[in-house]
């Protein structure tokens, strides 16, 4: 099964994109302040509305078959299943660990900084101090950005956090000035900038309204990973932020040459607007942005190739099982379409720059 | 009131009977007074008073005023694409163009398309858009063709604005702004897609200067270049909300026209859609059909701004990942100031029979009426 969902590679794998599902507050419990925990008494609070949107229990992305727990149990949600599953089978030297439990869509301030840290303290307990391959983002609370960079402050610089989990919608897009001192707060503790599925922000999750169908909103989210991109590379994030990196996470990047085309080319035309942007945005995104490689979102095995070649795609990617989630990807599909020496580059080398492992 | 006389035919020049270049999408505009003789007393004396309330969503700033380039303006000193003759002179004649399809930017700005404003005033002020159309323009060049201004949210409205115009063959499909209140598919456009498709009009999206969501799905941006940059995101959605609500299966027939929101993105929003139909298809059980089969089949794209990818034979082969090489049709943007001009947009290593369809024949096909005499 393993070189199956390896696509059949053979050599070193980092995995850029596993997860962990914390199910509810109770798991945390031990970590929270006595405060909060009288208020998820009081309130009956369980969890944050966020995963359930993203992943609906019945809806078959959410689980692969494969990752299914035997007893029926919520799954990515043990040290030991996490193992058994994902680290021996696939013999990972390391895989960066994301839990995205929706935290930073609570608007109660302290509630939310409390859930943070709590969170945080169970990632390094549970499973950073246990298993020497994990690594983990840290999660921070998006809508008070002083508390996000107090948050980094406080356990940023464990070993063993090399990202701040980022979700992809928030209340505002992350190249707005407003975040800039979160961004200096990761690149003081060398944490890369991880944008990742998820979030909220005021508004309905696209330029023309609310979706209807699960969908419907799952295909068009492709559309507000670009606008970030857009919006880090026209606010000049990296010029202010030389050693910033940042990754792309579980929003494809089949989508990647049309859309450096295009920033590209309206670059040409508008770089007054943007007058600290002094090259071609897409030379900037190259050194400092990385994608991972689920989902894979391929067309035709020919037809990927072409797409693969409109940008350094050997670069660029990282592969991520996106562990247990189920993309319909197929690995093999992918590194057929990619020069054999690219193989490596994507499958560990890209990542262990990026994260310094 | 000189403007709602039909003015003087333009130009002693014969149209060609088959078009050679077609520019599906360039931009005439009105200043307030060249629409209001068309207005009923009530709202031309409430404008008068109260004026347009720009949406403060204006505040990311363009590039220039309206986006326009800087010689748009003529010697009239009337604003760029308000002076039909300047019009012609500067576009229609300068590249020889055959037919221009005029879409009114009076149909993309939500100043002037009803958000804090009466819907009364947007309604008639569509109307009269329309009207200017038909006088100062249709009928002062038979090169002149039009898309229909409607107040889309106004479902009732708009089907009466759609009736008015259908009957004439030199309005040639719907106008729809990118950001709309809701993805298109959403059942409150139902009257408007069936009159559309009544009368077999394209519907013809455009990007435009507002909506009723923010600029992107994660509120704001701070540059006009953003603006830009996330023009097709938009599409991407009312694609979805098409294909999802089964449009497409209870109108066979109905045509969507994307202007200025690109095209090369189409293959891995196919890709990606294709995909996740295949994993969540017990959500839509109804949706029997691949998403990328619909979308080839209803979908037709302008090219301007056109693709700039630094390998230009990358270009080709993302015309051949799209699979739609008879849905580009061409077009300038006139009078922006990212203006596509037809002499040098379309580059000249595409196959000259690719160029063709591109600049002309695609468009023709779509709308007929560009081929029969003008009245």
């Amino acid at each position: 099964m393993s070189r199956r969902l390896l696509g059949g590679f053979d050599g070193p794998v980092v995995d850029a994109d596993l997860h962990v599902n914390l199910g509810t507050v109770e798991t945390i419990a031990p970590y929270l302040e006595p405060v909060w925990v009288d208020f998820v008494s009081e309130t009956g609070f369980a969890a944050p509305p966020g995963p359930a949107t993203l992943y609906p229990a019945g809806a078959a992305t959410t689980v692969a078959p494969q990752w299914r727990p035997q007893d029926d149990g919520l799954a990515a949600s043990t040290l030991d299943l996490v193992r058994d599953q994902l680290l021996d089978p696939l013999g990972l030297e390391a895989g960066v660990l994301n839990c995205y439990w929706g935290v930073e869509t609570i608007r109660h301030p302290d509630f939310c900084v409390g859930l943070v840290r709590a969170l945080n303290d169970w990632l390094i307990d549970e499973w950073l101090e246990k298993d020497e391959r994990l690594r983990a983002s840290l999660v921070v609370p998006t809508w008070v950005p002083d508390a996000a960079v107090a948050e980094i402050e406080r356990v940023g610089d464990h070993p063993g956090f090399v990202q701040a989990l980022l979700p992809v919608r928030g209340p505002r897009l992350y190249g707005h000035r407003s975040w800039h001192p979160m961004f200096a707060a990761m690149e003081r503790h060398d944490l890369v900038a991880g944008i990742h599925l998820g979030g909220v922000s005021d508004g309905p999750p696209t330029p023309t309204g609310w979706p209807q169908w699960f969908l419907e909103e799952y295909v068009g989210t492709t559309q507000v990973f670009q606008a970030q991109l857009v919006s880090v590379v026209a606010e000049g994030l990296f010029e202010k932020f030389a050693g910033l990196r940042m990754s792309f996470l579980e929003g494809g990047f089949t989508w990647l040459g049309p859309t450096l085309w295009r920033i590209d080319k309206e670059w040409k035309g508008l770089r007054r607007d943007i007058p600290w942007v002094k090259r071609p945005p897409s030379e900037t995104i190259a050194e400092h942005v990385r994608f991972s490689t689920s989902p894979i979102d391929a067309g035709p095995p020919d037809q990927l190739a072409k797409a693969l070649g409109w940008f350094d795609a050997e670069r660029l990617l990282m592969y991520a099982s996106d562990y247990p989630h189920d993309n319909g990807d197929d690995l093999a599909t992918l590194l057929r379409a990619l020069p054999r020496s690219s193989h490596d580059w994507i499958m560990s080398a890209n990542a262990k720059t990026h994260y310094r492992l | 009131m000189t403007t709602t006389t039909t003015a003087a035919a333009s130009s002693d020049r014969v149209p060609r009977a088959v078009p050679a270049i077609v520019d599906c999408d360039a931009h005439n505009f009105p200043a307030m007074p060249e629409i209001t003789p068309y207005l009923a007393k009530r709202w031309g004396d409430y404008l008068d008073r109260y004026g347009i309330r720009t949406p403060s969503e204006q505040g990311v700033v363009r590039a220039r005023w309206m986006g326009s380039r800087t010689d748009a303006w003529g010697p009239s000193g009337k604003p760029p694409g308000s002076d039909p003759e300047f019009f012609v002179e500067q576009l229609v004649d300068a590249y020889d163009i055959d037919r221009v399809i005029l879409n009114n930017v009076i149909m993309q700005t939500r100043a002037t398309l009803g958000f804090g404003q009466p819907q009364e005033l947007t309604n008639a002020m569509m109307h009269a858009a329309n009207q200017w159309a038909k006088h100062d323009w249709l009928g002062y060049d038979e090169r002149f063709f039009a898309s229909i201004c409607v107040p889309n949210e106004d479902g009732a409205s708009t089907v009466a604005e759609i009736e008015r115009w259908a009957g004439d063959p030199r309005f040639v499909q719907v106008s729809l702004p990118f950001r709309m209140d809701q993805p298109l598919g959403h059942r409150k456009y139902r009257p408007m897609i069936e009159a559309a498709v009544a009368h077999d009009l394209p519907l013809a999206f455009h990007p435009g200067l507002g909506g009723g969501a923010a600029l992107t799905g994660v509120s704001w941006p701070s540059f006009y270049y953003e603006d830009h940059v996330n023009l097709p995101q938009a599409l991407m959605n009312h694609m979805a909300s098409l294909v999802c609500e089964g449009v497409f299966d209870r109108h066979p027939n109905l045509k969507i026209v994307v202007q200025e929101g690109g095209w090369s993105w189409v293959p891995a929003f196919c890709w990606r859609f294709d995909r996740a139909w295949k994993q969540l298809r017990s959500e839509i059980p109804s949706l029997q059909r691949k998403p990328s089969e619909y979308i080839r089949e209803h979908f037709w794209f302008t090219t301007q701004p056109i693709e700039e990818p630094k390998d230009r034979s990358h270009l080709l082969e993302a015309i051949e990942l799209l699979d739609m090489s008879d849905r580009l049709m061409f077009s300038s943007d006139y009078p922006h100031w990212d203006f596509d001009a037809p002499d040098a947009a379309i580059p000249s290593y595409f196959p000259e029979d690719l160029r063709r369809k591109i600049m002309a024949g695609n468009a023709v096909a779509l709308y007929p009426a560009l081929t029969r005499p003008a009245r």
